[in-house]
This record gives structure tokens, sequence and C-alpha cells, in this order.
């Protein structure tokens, strides 16, 4: 049985429908008696009372068609009530609903799309075939529920054949939330062994991405290599980055600038932090340094500061550490960020291009000086380095070099 | 025996014997809704109730006059040619009634057997098929079993009589809950009014002057309408109509003076003066034209309008009586009739004088007609 | 109120959304209680609550709902259907609504239709009625009952909704009178007050709309002309709206007398009954609309009061 942690436990299945005469009512549910019709509960085992969900659970008009999730104390019910109109009915429509119960707090996303289906598909059988309103046929709904019931909670998945054309095909998966939209500059990283996950019938942009993923390779640059579309890699990446076997980091320079966060605070004692920074990033061969000595150079990382001054200022090369590898790992525990330089255009009087510069300021760069874009934006953008980027915007703002950009003014953030 | 059966519609049952009358017969199989539509079109009854109705024995006659005296015989459905008490020969119009689930041999048998029947008693009968209770099925369905029945009938009636090519027959598909049964009806009466092409000239000479895009000359009580003008019928405004006039009906009682001290009537019944204030009837201008053949009656001529649409160009629905059994309605711009209400009203006078004329003579003929037979 | 299918919501549908009595038919089952605010006056908003008659609801009133149903309640209408074969359960609910209201809304009024009287042949009508009208009397115990026969095939409906109105438009005399003084202007055998949507009785000129009619009068006027006239204009309006066109007023000079029927204020129609042939329908028209501007103000106060 799966733990109640990965998925939430069915607590009861029960299918409810409009009764001309009775209005709501429950017509079968597994467990028996689980979900209580009479105003006075008689049992301890009792759930819930079905009168104070029953308008949830057969809704007026606006509700049909819709997920509906309802809670009481302990439990929430959901369901998807369907209303299937026709003058054949006695008042002109049919409704029904097949609710499952879970925990309160169990988290329902991944069921879903598992009762939208099964809504979906006895709305089919009825319209058919009357598979719901005729007495006769009617009697196998119990059956279904006590299959839904126990095939999803021991298995995750059930098939029940329904009629010759109609059948429930269900299997729960688990269920991702949508990954924010993927950036040229970002840098995927890979959390598992990808090589020796890809399998042939894998899409043929994913495995031609998946080989150029190194955690140096920025997206842009991913495309280029693996001669893909750009917008399909983004979408590969994408996908990766669902499926949490991915992440992402920025794009490692030397003229980079990090800062802590907050949280180190508390992850600078987490064992899964403290033991294993010193091995990840030492280069091999090399004596590891020993915590406090690599969490005093994290505190050295300070906005306006580059990489290279840092190193410079606290001979890293000395020590046998792999810069990247230092930087990246503290921006994935998350303990460490990127600082970003935002140059924005001040005053925008027109200039001539210094003469000094050899490659030919592009037009389209002063437009993007707006303070939205950051270096590592406009460094891919234009697939140029920070040194030349450097260079245009000093001719831009008319700076006189060497850190005075003029009237671009830098940003840190 | 006949005559304890015979009933009477019009209102002047004293002369019914001694004029000449059309005679239409009703014919199909049970239940399939004859009296129902006699009941429903002549004597008010209300379409729910014609459910209470008991299946017709025997033949029966009915009288109606309307701009010329009808007869209409209702049939049991297990009537023959034979058994009918009269030869086919003597009706004007056959109607064969026939329900819209009767998709089977028998019903679609009877009527093609009537139909030769007909046809080999005389060239001249109208024959015309209701398709009834229409009501009964959805919308596609409908026009489905209705085309089929006509498909039906015509094979049969090609395997049974080669020279049926030159049979006109006409179907209709009709209800009592709608007004399909008053326009079918109304129809089939018009191939029997020889003044008809006069009663349309009417019609049509009073559209052109009071730009008015639909006129019907209706039959008050039985809502049928006698005449239109030469513009085609649709549907809607014909239900209009007939609500309209159904709605007028239905007014009437319910603010009825006492007879005694009927202030109206006591106007004018004696002498037929002009009172200024009703400009509407106009009671001199008819006077003078052509004086009134027949006995002074007391002539007042109701009239109503209804405005519709507040927002211009509105149309006004207009009300005027023009016998005692006939009514003028006319779908008038509101423009037209607000500021030009005394020509619609002056044009209404000389359509009700020709019309009275047709009506007269048509009157004299029949009586004249009967003496001669 | 009133067991499932006994014709609430058919009922609600002709009166307040003009629908036809032959759309009724597709109507489906109300679930729980349908709100609908009708604003008939122009204070007065109707906050009619349709209420669903299968037992699981009625047991929530009863129950759960209790206090939000029953409370501030005007008027209690509860809906037998004439043809029911539950009578026993029909009325032992009935019983506990009156229970429930008597808790919680002692001043309302109690109106009890016994619907679907078209079912029953005319003949047996009046018999049948009366039949019900003890034993529903009966089992209200002290509370004080009106009880119509009604049927949304004819204008016994407009009678029972006229009549529930009445009993929630505040100063009906006064807008009597008036309309009585304007009688009297226009020479008038009768006028009578329209709602302007639901074409129900408002008020007329010969006081309250449940008068039996004086065998001395000089006119024979039907004793159901206000109901007939309802459904009568109710019935055209539709049959226009059918062509997309709009009733608007209506005149007519017929054998026995002349009558116009036209707006009087934004939501009230007016239909003055003459019978002197000497008076002229434009002479009414100028009438009315000389008199609009004070029933305006009339009915502004009337609701203030």
């Amino acid at each position: 049985m799966p733990s109640e942690t990965f998925l939430p436990r069915i607590h009861s299945v029960f299918y409810a429908i409009f009764d001309v005469k009775q209005g709501p009512k429950i017509v079968y549910q597994v467990p028996e008696g689980q979900v209580s019709s009479s105003p006075h509960p008689s049992s301890n085992r009792v759930l819930f009372n079905f009168n104070d969900i029953s308008k949830y659970v057969i809704p007026s008009n606006p509700l049909c068609g819709r997920l509906v999730i309802c809670a009481t104390r302990n439990h929430h019910i959901i369901g998807f009530p369907v209303s299937i109109l026709g003058s054949e009915y006695k008042r002109n429509y049919f409704r029904f609903n097949l609710c499952f119960v879970f925990e309160r707090a169990a988290d329902l996303s991944c069921y879903k799309p598992i009762v939208r289906k099964v809504g979906r598909v006895l709305a089919a059988c009825e319209e058919e075939s009357k598979f719901l309103s005729s007495s006769q046929s009617s009697l196998a709904m119990h059956a279904i529920l006590e299959q839904l019931y126990e095939d999803l909670n021991s298995y995750s998945e059930t098939s029940i054949p329904i009629d010759k054309f109609n059948s429930i095909e269900l299997k729960i998966f688990p269920f991702y939330p949508n990954p924010p939209p993927v950036k040229d500059w970002q840098v995927p990283l890979a959390l598992i062994n990808l090589k020796s996950r890809v399998e042939d019938n894998w899409d043929l942009t994913v495995r031609k991405v998946c080989e150029h993923i190194n955690g140096i390779n920025h997206v842009r640059r991913i495309a280029q290599l693996a001669d893909c579309d750009l917008q399909l890699t983004r979408q590969a990446v994408a996908h990766l980055l669902y499926y949490q076997v991915i992440m992402t980091v920025d794009i490692f320079q030397y003229s980079n600038m990090y800062t802590l966060r907050k949280n180190v605070q508390w992850l600078a004692d987490e064992p899964h932090v403290k033991d294993e920074c010193g091995p990840y990033v030492t280069k091999p061969g090399k004596p590891v340094p020993d915590w406090p000595k690599l969490l005093f150079l994290y505190s050295r990382l300070k906005p306006g500061k580059t990489v290279f001054e840092w190193m410079q200022g606290h001979d890293i090369h000395e020590l046998g550490i792999d810069v990247r590898r230092f930087t990246s790992f503290g921006v994935i525990k998350g303990f460490l960020r990127r600082v970003h330089r935002y140059p924005p255009l001040v005053y925008s009087r027109r200039r001539t291009s210094s003469p000094l510069i050899l490659n030919p300021l592009p037009p389209e760069l002063t437009p993007m000086l707006n303070g939205e874009h950051h270096t590592d934006e406009l460094s891919t953008h234009f697939e140029v380095g920070w040194p030349l980027l450097q260079q245009w915007l000093t001719a831009i703002g008319g700076g006189k070099g060497n850190g005075d950009f003029g009237e671009v003014v830098m940003i840190y953030r | 025996m006949t005559s304890a059966l015979q009933q009477s519609y019009g209102g002047v049952d004293a002369e019914n014997e001694s004029i000449k009358r059309t005679k239409i017969l009703l014919l199909g199989t049970r239940r399939s809704g004859k009296t129902s539509i006699l009941q429903v079109l002549f004597k008010d009854l209300p379409p729910k109730q014609t459910f209470y109705l008991e299946p017709t024995m025997r033949v029966t006659r009915h009288t109606f006059d309307t701009i010329i005296p009808l007869e209409i015989w209702d049939s049991p459905g297990n009537v023959t040619a034979d058994t009918l008490g009269s030869p086919l020969s003597h009706f004007s119009t056959v109607i064969f009634v026939i329900d819209i689930r009767d998709l089977y041999q028998q019903p679609v048998a009877k009527l093609v057997e009537f139909v030769v029947a007909a046809f080999q008693a005389s060239q001249n009968i109208d024959f015309e098929v209701f398709v009834h209770k229409a009501e009964k099925l959805q919308e596609d369905d409908k026009y489905e079993n209705f085309r089929q029945i006509h498909e039906r009938v015509i094979d049969r009636l090609a395997d049974e009589w080669p020279e049926f090519e030159q049979v006109p027959l006409n179907f209709y598909l009709t209800s009592v809950y709608d007004h399909t049964l008053q326009d079918a009806f109304s129809r089939v009466v018009h191939k029997v009014i020889d003044s008809l092409p006069y009663l349309e000239g009417l019609l049509n000479i009073f559209c052109s002057n009071t730009s008015c895009p639909k006129a019907f000359l209706f039959d008050i009580r039985s809502k049928l309408y006698v005449a239109t003008d030469a513009s085609p019928v649709d549907q809607v405004t014909h239900n209009l109509c007939c609500d309209y006039l159904q709605m007028l009906n239905s007014f009437g009682p319910l603010y009825k003076s006492n007879a005694t001290s009927n202030p109206r009537t006591a106007v004018f019944s004696p002498t037929q003066a002009t009172s200024p204030d009703e400009s509407s009837s106009t009671p001199t201008i008819s006077s003078s034209s052509s004086p009134p053949s027949s006995p002074p009656k007391p002539i007042v001529f109701p009239s109503a309008a209804a405005s519709l649409t507040p927002s211009q160009p509105g149309t006004t629905l207009t009300y005027h009586l023009i016998t005692p059994h006939l009514a003028l309605l006319a779908l008038l711009p509101t423009t037209v009739y607000e500021m030009r209400r005394g020509l619609v009203e002056w044009n209404v006078v000389w359509f009700r004088e020709g019309v009275r004329e047709i009506w007269e003579v048509e009157k004299e003929r029949s009586v004249a007609d009967s003496v001669i037979s | 109120m009133g067991a499932s299918g006994s014709g609430k919501t058919s009922m609600r549908s002709m009166i307040f959304s003009n629908n036809p009595a032959s759309l009724t038919s597709r109507l489906g089952a109300t679930i729980d209680v349908e709100q609908n605010h009708v604003r008939f006056l122009d204070d007065l908003i109707l906050n009619l609550w349709d209420c669903g008659g299968q037992d699981a609801f009625m047991d929530s009133y009863l129950s759960a709902q209790r206090a939000t149903i029953f409370s501030h309640v005007g008027v209690l209408i509860y809906v037998f259907d004439v043809e029911s074969r539950e009578m026993t359960k029909d009325l032992e609910y009935y019983h506990d609504c009156l229970l429930g209201l008597s808790q919680f809304s002692k001043d309302a009024s109690v109106f009890l239709l016994v619907h679907k009287m078209d079912l029953v042949r005319e003949s047996e009508r009046t018999a049948v009625l009366h039949r019900k009208t003890a034993e529903l009397e009966k089992a209200s115990g002290d509370i004080t009952v009106r009880v119509h026969g009604t049927s949304i095939y004819d204008e016994t409906l407009y009678k029972a909704w006229s009549s529930i109105v009445n009993t929630l438009i505040p100063n009906v005399r006064n807008l009597s009178k008036h309309l009585r003084i304007f009688a009297e202007a226009c020479n008038a055998t009768e006028v009578i007050l329209f709602e302007r949507t639901t074409f129900l009785v408002i008020a007329t000129s010969s006081g309250h709309s449940d008068q039996t009619v004086d065998p001395l009068a000089p006119h024979a006027l039907d004793t159901k002309r206000y109901e007939r006239t309802s459904e009568l204009i109710k019935a055209f309006k539709q049959s226009c709206s059918r062509l997309r066109e709009e009733f608007h007023s209506l005149e007519m000079e017929l054998a026995d007398f002349t009558a116009v029927l036209d707006e009087m204020t934004k939501n009230t129609y007016i239909l003055v009954v003459v019978h002197d042939p000497t008076i002229e329908t434009a002479a009414i028209r100028m009438n009315i609309r000389i008199a609009r501007r004070k029933f305006e103000e009339l009915q502004g106060d009337s609701l203030v009061s």
C-alpha cells in the first residue's frame, strides 16, 4: 500500500443522484455506512452527515460540470456533479455525482483529474445507454464503487469495464506544479545522472539537449551546441524541470557577484550542507578545507565585489577550490544567491560611438538599458562576454572606463 | 333525424333551411381529430379540452356562415362512401384528417380509397389532407413524418390509379394547439369562395392606400381568414393576428353593459344618426354612398388598435369590424396610423362598403340557388 | 413551498418571467432554494424564495435551515397539487412549515394554492375546490389562510397572485381612492391599475379586487374580469414577443364599451373602461397623460408611508 505521504488514501466513495421525490440522496457508498443520511448519526464510524454537504454534491446548475470540493470538519469531499438534460427524464434532467472522501489535510491535486474522468465517463454511459438512470443497469454502480475504492487505494490504478464501449481506465500520477518559464541565460544542472536514463523513445530534442546539460552551458548555448530550435530547447528544459530532474543556476563568470541569503544562519548547521560542501568544491587531489574556513569564504562574497576580486583577496587558487563548483554549491543548497548587474541608462543623449571599440555597437542595446534587463541577459542576447559588454556600456554612457560607465548606472541586486 | 343532429354556428338560423350551402366533408380514421378540429374552430373549445371529446358515432352536419354559407359534415371513423348518406359529388371539398403518427398501411389505404371514390364521383372536388396532431412530435420528426405520409400516399395513389397526376392533392401540417389549423382551414375555404378575387382586390387597394404591409379579412368567431392581400402570408404575422382577434373576442364579454341599458346601442339603433364622436364608424358616408339594403340593424363598427414597439418605426395592429362576422385586421406603420388616422378610417369605410356589397350578392345568390335547386 | 412537482417553479416562470404555459413542461426541478428579486413597484422589491419540494430539502428547511427559511417571511405561499396522492404527507410538511412560520414570522400571511385545477373536469372544479378548502382550513388550525384554486392554463393563477401581491403593497386603499377620482374625471365605469411586467392587478377604482359585484350596478361586469384581463394581455404580450415586437398600448371601441390600456407610470399600466359612447379614446389618453405625474408621486408616497 502506498504511504500516506505519497498519495492520500480514499476514505469513502459514494454515488449520489437527484431523486425527483426525495431530492439529493446517496444511492451507493463503499464502505457502507461511512456517510450518514439520517439527521442523527448513530454510530461512531460515521465520517459526516450527507445532508450537510448535499448542496455541493447535487448542486444547482452553475456548479454542474465543474470539479467541486467541499470540506467538513475532518474531511474533504471531491466530486464532479453532472447534469444531463433530456425531455425523457421526469423533471427534464438527470443529475448525479460520484464523490471521493479524503482526510481534510490530504493534498487532492493528484485526484482532480481522476474525479473529472470518472464523472465524464459515467456521463457518456448515461447519454449513450441510460446506464445510470435505468433501474436495471444502475445496480452495477455498487460494484464499480467497490472496485474504485479497492484498486485506487491498493494499486493507484484501475480498469473497470462498464459496457461494450465504455470503461473507466485510471492511473494516479503524482502531481507536480508547472515550472517557471525558462530563460535563455539560465544554466541547467542535472540532479540525477541524466545520461544513464536516456531512452530511445524519448523526444529527440530532449535527448539532444540532455547531452549538453553540464552545469556550465546556458540554454541558448545548449541550443547552439545541440543544433536545436531555441524555443524547443526551452521547452525541453522546462520538461526536465517539471519532473524535477534538473535545476537551473546562473552563468558562471569571474565577473559575477554573489551574496549570502539569510537562511545561511540555519543551513550552515545542516549536515547535508556542512559535510557535502568540502568534497564537492575542492579540486581532485587537493586537501579538503574544513567547513568553518569555507563558510568564512562564502561570507566574503559581497555585492560589488566580483568573484575575481574575491579570489585575489583570499588566495583561492592556493586552496585548490573549484570556484564554479564553490558558487554553484551555494546556489543549489539555496544559501547563496547571484547579485545581478542592471545597467540603466540615465540620460539618453545620442553619442557617436567611440572609435576605440573594435566591435560595432549593436543599435538594439541602448533601448534595453531600461533597468529591466541584467547583464547576463544582455550577454546571452548579444552573445558577447562581460569584458566586451562592459566596453559597450562605457561607450554608451560616455564613461572613462574601469568601472566608470558615465551615464549608465550599474545597479546591483 | 338529420335535422336533430344539425348544429348551427352562424347567427341567422331562420334562413338556414332556405339557402344553398357549400358542403365540406371531413373524413379520417378513428381518433384522428376531426371533431376536435370543428370544436376548436367553430365552438371556441380550448385545445386542452379536446381530450375529453366523445367519439363521433354518426354523420353530423354543422352549418357555418361566413362570407358564404358553409355546411361541414363530420363523420365517424368507420364511414365509407356508401354509408355517408349523400353522394360524394355533392361536396365541394373533402378534408381527410390523418394523425401524424399514423404511418401505417390502414389510414393511408383508407385515404387513397376515398380519393379514388371522390374523383370518380366528380372531377371538381377539392381533396385536402390535414396531417394532424403535429404537436405530438418534436420539430425534426414532425417534418420527417409529414414527408413520409405525403410520399406514401402519392406512391400508393400512383399504384392504384395511374391517372392520379391530375389529382390536385394538398397536404397541410396542422395542430389545434397553434394557428396552423386556422391557416390550413382558411386556405381550404378560399377555394370555395367564388368572390375571393374581388375581396383580394379590395384588400390590395386598402393596403396600397394605407401603406399597410399586411391585411387580413378575418371571420371573427372561427379566426379563419376569408381573404388576404397579395403579399405572402407569413406564419408569425398570421399567429399574431389570430392571437389579437382571440384577445379582443375574449375582452368583449368582460366589461359588458347590462343589456337593457346599453348606451352605445341606444345611441345607434333608432336613427343611425351621425354622432360627432364616432369618426371611426362614420355611418354618414356609408348611408350616402349606398343605402344599406338589409333591414336596419344596430350598426356599430367596433374598432381597436394595439400599438407595438414604442420605438420608431412602430407597428399598430388595427381591427375594424366590417360585417357582423368579418373584421379587417391590418398591420399599419404607427406613424401612418397616428398622423393619418382619418384617411385610414375613410379607407376602411370604403373597404367595408365593397365587402358588404359582395356579401349581399353572395347571400342573394345562395338563396336564389336553393330556389332553383 | 409545496411538495415536489406541485408546480411552484412553473407558476413563478409564468408570472415573473413571462413564459407561456406550454413551456413550463421543460423546466427542471428546483435544487434547494432559488431566490428571485422581482422589482414590483419602484421601491417594492419582492424577494421570492422558490423552495425545492423534495423530501431531503423539506427536511433541511425544517431543521438546519429553519431560521433562514422562516425568518422575515411576508407571505407564505404553499402549493398543493390537486391530484396529489400523498396528501397526508403533504399536510404533515405543511403543518411543520406553519410551526416554523409561527416561530419566526408571526405576522406572515398564508396563501394556499390548490394547483393544477385544469386536471379536474370543469364541472367538478367547484366541488373539488370546496372539499380541498375545507380540508386545508382544518389542517391550518387557528391560522387564517386564504385558499385559491389555480391553474397555469387559465386566469385563476392571476387572481391568486394579484391577491397575494395586494397584501404586500402598502396603502392600496389610497391608490384605489385616487383611481376612483380619476375614474370620475374620465366618466369611466372602471379603472384598473396593473403592474407592468407581471400584469397583476395592483388596485382598482372599485376598491379591493376581492369585492363581490353589486347586482344593482348598471353594467354587467364579469366577476373574473381582472384576472381575465391580466391573462389576456399577458398572452398577447407573448405572441407579440414571438414576432420580436413589444406590446405597447391598446385601445378598443367595442360594441359595449370603450377601453384604453396604456402606460401609467414607468412600472404600471392602466386600463380605463368607459361605457359612454360619446367619449373618445383620445380624450381618455389625454387624461391618462395628465394624471401620470400625480400617480408617479402617489406611488412614491404610498411606499414611503
